[in-house]
């Protein structure tokens, strides 16, 4: 598993390596002093995890991940912070205290998961062209509370101005991205564009209804009814070989 | 209330007001630094381990309505930042421009410190870069000038909120009614200035 540590303190950087020659599974390849450095390398390396500092100069923690594209998995550290404690604490996040005891850095990396076995040809693909799979996570972040949620477990994606909603579980936090970009961004197998406000998971739908005009109405698995546009019903047609 | 409950409350407040002064963010912050140098530079690991052992027990001390000499002060000070100099490296820079004769000048325990950490906190550690902090010691008129500078913006704190700065205001007043001063702004777009006033024992 590849990992990248985000620390503004080389000494703490230095401690957590130290410690991480007890677990071979783990690979350091490379570290990072702040946000921005932290935002170039994970998206430049793609690595599997991140040992993340909460208090860092500059951007904190959270809003490096809440820039990036997708996620890789997350450990937290801190030395003492109550607001980062206590948001951690409700969200379930994995966070470890320093100076880390082994015995909890040795918790936290069981908690991992390993990744499924990539192919040796897949992986150049999944770094050239940066399309999101189901597979692929991202950190959603709405007022205190913070989720890491599988792209598979979106349902609905709707537009609110400059923002999304995101629909997952029971919760529907806004997050700053164009519906346009997420578009882009997610794999049209699985993720279709209805219509101008919304887009769908595929796998999410639970009834599929003829509507007006030569439409359709979704019904998806948490209740939301979609309408799908008329051009965009030709599309669903097409891909779905009706 | 009986003088039991009066014990066991006076006893309450001064574990808080020594859990005030102590910064847990900056003890295990320096705990996590001494261990990563116990094996790459053992020698200033313990020299680590005595200035922590130090401001430590300065912190234990504050509310005791006492004053130090200022070279006592200034000693921890200089401890203090020995260890911020372990987390921050090349990022932070120090100068210092005391005035000798001030050197036996009774101050409150931990108040210089105080500044100095909020100039690190607020200033400081904000910086991706880091700067420099400056610490002034002076006669002028009749007070002892103590003033921290620090590179960095005084944004979202104001006049003498966080609980460092307005513990400081209320020592002063306790200890010097208001004859001493405290004040901290902006005196340039990227440099803050705190400063305490303290009339001049003139023993």
């Amino acid at each position: 598993m590849k990992a990248i540590i985000i620390d503004d303190e080389r000494l703490a950087r230095a401690e957590l390596k130290k410690l991480l020659q007890d677990f071979p599974e783990i690979e350091i390849i490379d570290e990072a002093a702040n946000a921005e450095e932290g935002i170039t390398k994970i998206e430049s390396q793609h690595p599997d995890l991140i040992f993340l500092d909460i208090q860092m100069p500059g951007k904190t923690g959270f809003d490096m991940l809440s820039q990036l594209e997708r996620t890789p998995q997350v450990i937290f550290t801190t030395a003492y912070d109550e607001f980062a404690l206590r948001a951690f604490e409700v969200n379930a996040l994995d966070y470890l205290l320093k100076p880390v005891e082994p015995k909890r850095l040795a918790d936290a990396i069981q908690k991992l998961h390993f990744a499924e076995t990539k192919e040796p040809g897949s992986e150049t693909e999944n770094f050239n062209n940066s399309i999101l799979t189901e597979n692929d996570q991202v950190f959603v972040k709405d007022g205190e509370r913070c989720w890491f949620v599988k792209l598979s477990e979106i349902r609905l994606f709707e537009s609110v101005g400059n923002y999304a909603k995101v629909f997952f579980g029971n919760n529907k936090p806004l997050i700053l991205k164009s519906l346009n970009a997420l578009e882009e961004r997610l794999d049209e197998k699985t993720f279709f564009r209805a219509n101008r406000k919304h887009i769908v998971n595929l796998r999410m739908i639970d009834k599929i209804e003829p509507y007006f005009n030569g439409g359709l109405l979704l019904e998806l698995k948490g209740g939301e009814k979609i309408e799908v546009s008329r051009r965009q019903t030709v599309k669903f047609k097409e891909m779905m070989s009706l | 209330m009986d003088t039991l409950q009066l014990e066991t409350l006076i006893k309450e407040l001064e574990l808080k007001t020594i859990k005030a002064h102590i910064n847990p963010h900056f003890i295990f912050n320096s705990l996590n630094s001494i261990r990563a140098l116990v094996e790459e530079n053992p020698q200033r690991a313990r020299e680590a381990v005595t200035e922590l052992s130090n401001i430590l027990r300065s912190s234990m001390q504050v509310e005791k309505a006492e004053t130090v000499s200022f070279e006592k002060e200034l000693d921890i000070v200089k401890d203090y930042l020995a260890l911020e100099n372990m987390r921050f490296e090349d990022r932070l820079k120090i100068e210092y421009d005391i005035d000798e004769d001030t050197l036996d000048q009774p101050v409150p325990p931990m108040m210089l410190q105080t500044l100095v950490e909020n100039a690190i906190k607020h200033g400081i550690s904000k910086q991706i870069n880091g700067g420099v902090v400056k610490i002034i010691s002076d006669f002028k008129d009749h007070y002892h000038e103590l003033t921290v500078q620090n590179t960095g913006y005084l944004n979202g704190y104001s006049n003498t909120e966080g609980f460092g700065l307005s513990s400081t205001t209320n020592r002063l007043s306790l200890l010097y009614g208001d004859k001493a001063k405290f004040e901290i702004k902006q005196v340039n777009p990227t440099l803050v200035e705190a400063k305490v006033q303290i009339p001049v024992n003139t023993v």
